[in-house]
Formats: C-alpha cells, sequence, structure tokens
C-alpha cells in the first residue's frame, strides 16, 4: 500500500517536471535557433485547388537582415506569362516600402502596403505570413504551454501564443507544434476570430552552412474555408552569402 | 517572307536551341463579335517569339511578331551592365512615364494603335535607339535616350479607322516624315529618385525631343495642272501632312501615404507635362488646324482593399490656348482565386460626353494558358473621342497561351 502511494506520487512528480517547461520557454527554444543573415534560393510554389489541379510558380529569392533592416527580393522565374516579374519588400522598423517590376510596361511601381495582408501571389501565405516565417518574435506573444503531444512519431510541444494588445497582425491565435527534440515548429494552426482558418505544416528539414543551420524546405499551407493548399519548396538554398544592397534596388529589378 | 526576318527567325530558334539559352513566347487568340453588325472582328490574334542570351553583364535579346499585319521584329536589344551604368542598342521599349492610361511623358516610343483594343505593352513600339543609364546611388537614375530616326505612330486601321474629311478644294493627300538626318534626331533625358518622405515618394522630371506622333495639316499645295477653273483660290489641292517638332517637358511622382484607421498604403501618382510646339503664322490657312501648344496632368490615386478589390481613379486635365478638355477613369481588378481575375476599366471624356466601359473575366486553366471575355462598349456623340467607335462595341472572348 505504501508502495503504491509513493509510485503515485513520482508520478505526479514525473509529469510536472515534463510540463515544467512553460510556453515562454519552448518558443526562447524555438527563437534561440541561428537565423541566417542572408539567404538566396529558388522556390516553387504549387498551388492546389480542391479538386487536385495544381498550377506551379517558380520563384527566385533573396533576403537580407542587418539591425531593424530587413529586405527581399522575389523573381518570378515561371510561369512563362509572368517571367521577369520582380517584387522587393523594404522593412524599416514600423516602415516597409513594397515595389512591382513589371516587364511588359518596362515600370517598377510601388504597391500598396494594404496587400501584405492579403494573398501573397495567390497562394494561401500572406504576405506576414512569409515576412514572419523564421522571424516569429516571443515577446510579442503570450505563449502557454497546452500539452505534451506526439505528431509523427515525434515528441511535440503544443503552444497557444496569442499575441499581446498593439501586436499588428491578422491572426488572434495561433497553435504551434513544437518538435522537443530539436524545438523546430512541425505544425501550426491559425485563428481568426476564434476559428481556426489555416494549418501550416513543416517538414523536410536540412541542415545548412555545416550544420550551423537546420531549416524546413517544404511548407505546406491548407486553407480550411476554401480547402485549398499551397505548398513551398525551396530547392538550392544558399544561407550568409555575400548580397550587396544593389540586388535589393529598381536596376535588379530590371535585369 | 522577307530574308532578314528568315535570318533573324533563324538566329533566335539556333539561340533558342544552344545551352544557356533562354527561349519563350505567347499565342495570343481574341475574336470578337461587334454588336452593330453582329461581324467577327479578328483583330487581336497575335504570336511572339523571343530568344535570349544572357551573359554575366550583359544580356541580348531578339523579339518576332506575327499578327493580321505581318510579321515584324519587335524589341530587339543588346544590354550591356556596367558597374554604375547600363548601355542599350537596338529596337528600344522604354517608359519614361508614371500613370496610366493617360500618360504625356511616356513619349518616346510610337504608339500601335491599328487595334486599340490590344492590351497596354502591345500598344507601345518598340524604335531604334541608343539608352544610357547612370546610377549615382541606389535610388537615383540619369537616363538618356537618342534614336536617329523617328518612327511615327500608326492610326487605328481597318474598322477602327476614323473617317477622314477633307477641307473644300483638296483633292489629294500627301503625308511627309522627317528625312533620317541628324538634326531630326529624337533625344531626351529622365531622372529619377526615391525618397523617404511618408511612406515612399518616387519623383522623376523627363525631357524629349521628338515630333508629334501623328502628321497634322502643314500646308496646301496648289495644283494648277489640275485646276480646272484657274482660279487658285478654289484649288485644286494637294494637303500635305507632316509631323512638327515637340518639346515635351515635366515631371512626375508617386507618393504613398496611410490615412490612420480609414487606409494603409494610399498611391497617388502624377505627371504634369507642356508640349511645346511651333506657333503656326497668322496668315497661315491651316493655322487653326495645326497642333498647338499644350500642358496637361494627370493624377491616379490607387487603393487595395483588405482582402478585396484593387481601384485606381484617373483624372486627366488638358489644356491649350483654345480652352480645356478633361478625362476620368478608373480600373478595377480583383483576384477571386488564384486561378479567377475580374477586371475592369472605364474612361469618360467629359468634354464630349464620350466613354468605354470595358468589364472582363480572366481564367487561368492551366500554367501559363489563359481564357478570357471582355465586353468592350463606346458610347456617345458619332464624332466624338470614343463615340466614333460605337459601332465597334463588342464581346470579345480568347486563349492566351505563354511558354
Amino acid at each position: 500500500m505504501r508502495s503504491k502511494g509513493l509510485i503515485g506520487l513520482l508520478a505526479v512528480f514525473a509529469l510536472g517536471s515534463a510540463l515544467a517547461i512553460t510556453g515562454d520557454e519552448v518558443m526562447k527554444k524555438v527563437e534561440a535557433h541561428p537565423t541566417p543573415k542572408t539567404m538566396h534560393g529558388v522556390m516553387e510554389m504549387h498551388l492546389i485547388n480542391k479538386a487536385g489541379k495544381k498550377l506551379t510558380r517558380k520563384l527566385e529569392l533573396w533576403q537580407k537582415k542587418e539591425g531593424e533592416v530587413e529586405k527581399m527580393l522575389i523573381k518570378f522565374l515561371a510561369p512563362a506569362d509572368v517571367k521577369g516579374t520582380a517584387f522587393l519588400v523594404i522593412r524599416k522598423g514600423d516602415k516597409e516600402e513594397m515595389k512591382l517590376y513589371l516587364p511588359a510596361l518596362k515600370r517598377v511601381r510601388r504597391i500598396s502596403a494594404s496587400q501584405k495582408k492579403g494573398s501573397f501571389m495567390g497562394s494561401d501565405f500572406t504576405y506576414e505570413d512569409i515576412s514572419k516565417l523564421g522571424a516569429l518574435k516571443t515577446e510579442d506573444y503570450k505563449n502557454k504551454l497546452l500539452r505534451e503531444d506526439t505528431l509523427d512519431g515525434k515528441k511535440v510541444y503544443v503552444v497557444e501564443a496569442v499575441p499581446k494588445p498593439g501586436v499588428d497582425t491578422i491572426y488572434d491565435k495561433m497553435v504551434i507544434w513544437v518538435w522537443a527534440e530539436k524545438f523546430h515548429p512541425l505544425k501550426i494552426e491559425f485563428f481568426q476570430k476564434g476559428k481556426k482558418v489555416k494549418v501550416m505544416t513543416l517538414s523536410a528539414f536540412k541542415t545548412f552552412a555545416g550544420g550551423k543551420y537546420e531549416l524546413p524546405t517544404r511548407l505546406l499551407m491548407e486553407n480550411l474555408k476554401t480547402h485549398h493548399k499551397t505548398e513551398l519548396l525551396q530547392e538550392n538554398l544558399e544561407l550568409d552569402i555575400a548580397i550587396p544592397d544593389s540586388v535589393f534596388t529598381e536596376r535588379f529589378m530590371k535585369r | 517572307m522577307k530574308r532578314w526576318m528568315v535570318l533573324v527567325l533563324t538566329a533566335v530558334l539556333g539561340l533558342a536551341t544552344a545551352e544557356g539559352l533562354g527561349f519563350s513566347g505567347s499565342l495570343r487568340t481574341g475574336l470578337g463579335l461587334v454588336f452593330s453588325d453582329l461581324n467577327w472582328d479578328q483583330a487581336g490574334v497575335a504570336f511572339s517569339l523571343e530568344g535570349s542570351y544572357s551573359l554575366d553583364d550583359a544580356e541580348m535579346i531578339a523579339e518576332l511578331k506575327a499578327g493580321p499585319q505581318g510579321v515584324r521584329l519587335g524589341e530587339a536589344v543588346a544590354r550591356v551592365y556596367l558597374d554604375n551604368a547600363d548601355l542599350e542598342a537596338g529596337r528600344l521599349v522604354v517608359s519614361t512615364g508614371r500613370t496610366d492610361f493617360f500618360s504625356p511623358l511616356d513619349a518616346f516610343n510610337p504608339r500601335d494603335l491599328s487595334f486599340p483594343l490590344a492590351a497596354p505593352e502591345e500598344l507601345k513600339a518598340p524604335v531604334l535607339g541608343l539608352a544610357a543609364s547612370y546610377y549615382p546611388d541606389d535610388n537615383t537614375v540619369l537616363t538618356a535616350l537618342f534614336s536617329p530616326v523617328f518612327a511615327p505612330s500608326t492610326p487605328p486601321a481597318g474598322r477602327w479607322a476614323r473617317p477622314v474629311v477633307l477641307p473644300p478644294g483638296v483633292v489629294g493627300v500627301a503625308v511627309v516624315r522627317p528625312e533620317p538626318r541628324l538634326e531630326n534626331a529624337v533625344f531626351g533625358l529622365r531622372a529619377t529618385t526615391s525618397l523617404d518622405v511618408l511612406e515612399g515618394l518616387d519623383l522623376g522630371f523627363t525631357a524629349l525631343y521628338t515630333f508629334t506622333p501623328f502628321p497634322a495639316p502643314d500646308r496646301l499645295v496648289y495644283l494648277a495642272d489640275q485646276d480646272t477653273d484657274a482660279d487658285p483660290r478654289n484649288g485644286p489641292f494637294r494637303l500635305v501632312l507632316a509631323h512638327e517638332r515637340e518639346a515635351v517637358v515635366g515631371g512626375d511622382f508617386a507618393l504613398v501615404f496611410s490615412i490612420p484607421g480609414v487606409a494603409e498604403g494610399v498611391i497617388l501618382r502624377g505627371e504634369g507635362a507642356y508640349v511645346r510646339l511651333p506657333t503656326p503664322e497668322a496668315t497661315d490657312p491651316l493655322k487653326d488646324q495645326k497642333p498647338k501648344a499644350y500642358g496637361e496632368g494627370v493624377l491616379e490615386l490607387e487603393y487595395t482593399f483588405p482582402d478585396g478589390p484593387t481601384a485606381i481613379l484617373l483624372y486627366d486635365l488638358k489644356g491649350n490656348a483654345d480652352g480645356l478638355s478633361h478625362r476620368a477613369g478608373g480600373i478595377l481588378r480583383y483576384d477571386a482565386d488564384e486561378r479567377t481575375r475580374l477586371e475592369g476599366a472605364a474612361l469618360y471624356n467629359f468634354s464630349d460626353g464620350s466613354g468605354l466601359v470595358r468589364p472582363g473575366v480572366r481564367y487561368t486553366l492551366a500554367d501559363g494558358v489563359e481564357a478570357w471575355v471582355q465586353l468592350a462598349y463606346f458610347f456617345g456623340p458619332a464624332d466624338s473621342e470614343f463615340g466614333a467607335w460605337g459601332h465597334n462595341s463588342q464581346l470579345r472572348a480568347g486563349l492566351d497561351f505563354s511558354f
């Protein structure tokens, strides 16, 4: 009888220790992964509708972070009717400028920042989703550990992240499934007005720069309202390479 | 097919099959059912084939186009990218303006208006020339443009051609083009810069020395050998049309700003131009028909509604010694999903009460394959800017294939 009581006590203690990690700690460990200062690679985007029909877009991406300044240039490589179209984003703190180069018209145009809350190139990702990939700021959210679970055979922490007042985001909650062994998000559920609207799964993790970075090379975003999916595959990623500032200019957009 | 076209086509295909070379093209089809006579308007079918060859600091692009007007060379340029400068030579297409529909500063390239409902990029024709751009910093560009031969714009053709009414006594018309001499060269300068004002400000300044794009009445030639009443005042005359030298000078801007709590990321664009033309002599019998110096200003406001359409509103004011005329326009674009785009455009000329409405829908069937349907409805008095095409109101449909 005494031994049964001891086992029970140990079990409660073990569970307590296991959940001793907090949501904030989980997310801080996620955030503690080094993030590359520059990135260059080719992305293939598959837009898959409810019937399973697929459209493919191939993009070349350059990204650079220097303190408060973030720069991103995307050039379309395919399909042929949008080839050469280039999209430039320069963010300095809260200020953001977006430009679009239309090769048929030979014009670079400023585009409206209100588009950042809309679909990214017709996909299920918003501009906000793309810009926050790998750059989720822990201090912007109240993070609460909901439970431990398993996902595809991997032990995960399930964390609820609610944006703090004043944080500019289109989501009112995210539930993030963090791989307990490596502290990488494997799945993110996005909520708007209390309803789960989208689910993103991150997979095909690969190491780069001699093991310094481990990043997902396949992202799948599913819109639960429309049952539309977008798959983003990253190819030939180059990290921390020297990318001159001249890449993030109108001149380079036109080349 | 002309021999040079065969050579160019062979070269383009040769380039395209070689390793590391680019090859692309498109086939645009379009057929319109004209309401007035229930005939088919076949204009708008076009095939283009483009070959490109890129090196680290240079590239060449050649485009062949085929359509109802025949086969012709499109844009064909060689570009060299230097440290702080780009050089471009060949058959160029450049942009020296900023606003949609009405862009008085964008006057370096001639326009091909043979089919006025063609896509905006199809309306601008390439011109033989040189362009040199210098980049003193990442935000500023200075561009010099030069074309040794003036190329006139192409007026609307076929069922789109406007009726010509000849003055009394005129029995024939001759068109005189500027001869290809150095003093008839076209040249221009453009400077643009971006400033950190509000949410971003772009400024531009343009000066072009060119000719009027369409020929205008220049003089009457008395045809004595055909005169039956021997009175030179009654004619017969040959009306000579010519392109006048014109200087286009002006500025343009794009400003992004937000109205807190109302609209985020509103874009205001504008262009203002003064077009100087020779003043006809007081004794010139054609002085009232000759083009006059004018000023033109365009304002354009663009806003994308959250999860909604992009709306563009335009206002164009033009004035010369005879008075003012003003037009307005609007564009609405909405991507219902990644395959379906609803688009509409409307133009209205306040001065003559005419206009155009063009709603349409575009659907992507597969990568690079789009089907579309569009209505083009012209209204207004028969002698007005858009009303003159009232008989061409039509429902158009087509398939575009890009490869």
